[in-house]
């Protein structure tokens, strides 16, 4: 993740902030389900 | 280290110019004396006229004692050429090509050898300023396998863990 401009690498234990940049890595062909995912959890808000 | 750079055009000049700025030694290969001339007043490496995977012009450049070497002519066969023989021959371990045709760039990173697929690169980068919201990745390992994909975290994990995003059962339960 980056935070703050500052590029970290992300435990257990950390709790997301606004403004977190995260960065995923995934096969490609798991792609389509991390982008469900990640909008699965937008539309449970 | 000392680098050596063939093709002096705007991209060759501009790297000369950046790693002689860093404190390195560079010697620059054109087959073209004009080209030679892009380069800044300042620039103080060495200049030969010649083609890049010529002996002779080698040597001149300084091959033998280089620890990097950068294939950025307008030609791909060439830069390609360059940059096998700069590897095979002489065995510089940091070698780079600046490829135009996305095939052959790819096919040539996956046989090892460092390619700028500058037609690649800039596509992905007019489309990500023109379709943000459409950018399915940000980098793609050279097999096409592998993704690096950023997002900014979602407004639901805010607060939260983020190991949440690795469980479908609770990323998919409402906050």
């Amino acid at each position: 993740m980056t935070r703050f401009g500052q590029a970290r690498l992300v435990d257990n234990d950390t709790l997301g902030q606004e403004g977190d940049l995260l960065h995923f890595v995934a096969e490609v062909a798991a792609l389509e389900e991390l982008r469900t995912r990640l909008d699965t959890v937008e539309a449970h808000r | 280290m000392h680098v050596v750079v063939v093709g002096s055009g705007r991209v060759g000049s501009e790297l000369a110019a950046a790693l002689e700025l860093a404190g390195h030694t560079v010697a620059v290969i054109d087959k073209d004396p004009t080209s030679i001339r892009r380069l800044p007043a300042s620039f103080t490496g060495r200049t030969v006229v010649g083609l890049g995977f010529s002996r002779e012009a080698l040597a001149a450049a300084g091959i033998d004692e280089a620890g990097a070497f950068a294939a950025v002519t307008n030609g791909d066969n060439s830069n390609i050429l360059c940059a096998r023989i700069a590897r095979e021959n002489y065995g510089i371990e940091h070698v780079v090509a600046r490829i135009y045709d996305p095939r052959r760039a790819l096919i040539y990173q996956r046989l090892g050898i460092p390619t700028v697929a500058t037609v690649s690169w800039t596509t992905d980068q007019v489309l990500r300023r023109l379709l943000p919201a459409d950018v399915q990745h940000d980098w793609i390992d050279p097999t096409g396998s592998i993704c690096l994909v950023e997002r900014e975290i979602p407004a639901a994990v805010v607060g939260r863990k983020l190991s949440a995003l690795d469980s479908p059962a609770v990323s998919g339960s409402p906050r």
